[in-house]
């Protein structure tokens, strides 16, 4: 004969529950949003100028080498 | 030795070495649409840069002495 107890679940094991499901899923599109963003945004000079310059090994590539005299503005 | 999803019923026993690439790839990159998209963001990202890189060497190649930045200091007064 089976019996059947009710294990009482408190409301932070539903919390948990999710967590465990879910982390992983939501870091990796957290770090891909980061990524496309980075990618759309990469031609505007304030992304150029702050942040991309100053990756280590593609930092030269978004330098702005014109020389000063050949700028019309 | 694993067994190759087209021989289903048949001897063969072998995963070819294309459905093992393939196999990798999938589990590696496609299997999670998390892993999917980033990656195809960020080759897009690579693939811009690096074409970018390439291109513009060549064309400067192929066009020596022909443009602006090659005969600007004949005539830069600063």
């Amino acid at each position: 004969m089976s019996r059947v107890v009710y294990h009482p679940v408190p409301p932070q094991g539903n919390v948990k529950r999710f967590l465990r499901t879910w982390s992983t899923s939501m870091g990796l599109w957290g770090a891909g949003a980061g990524i496309t963003a980075l990618y759309l945004l990469s031609v505007t000079p304030l992304v150029k100028r702050e942040f991309l310059t100053k990756v280590p090994v593609l930092g030269s590539y978004f330098e702005d080498k014109t020389p000063a005299s050949d700028k019309p503005f | 030795m694993s067994v190759s999803v087209l021989a289903v019923g048949t001897p063969y026993v072998v995963a070819d070495r294309a459905e093992q690439l393939a196999n990798t790839l999938y589990n590696a990159i496609v299997k999670r649409n998390s892993v999917f998209v980033p990656t195809i963001f960020a080759g897009a990202f690579a693939f811009s840069i690096g074409f970018d890189v390439g291109i513009t060497k060549f064309w400067d190649t192929w066009n020596k002495g022909k443009q602006w930045k090659d005969i600007r200091e004949k005539y830069v007064e600063a």
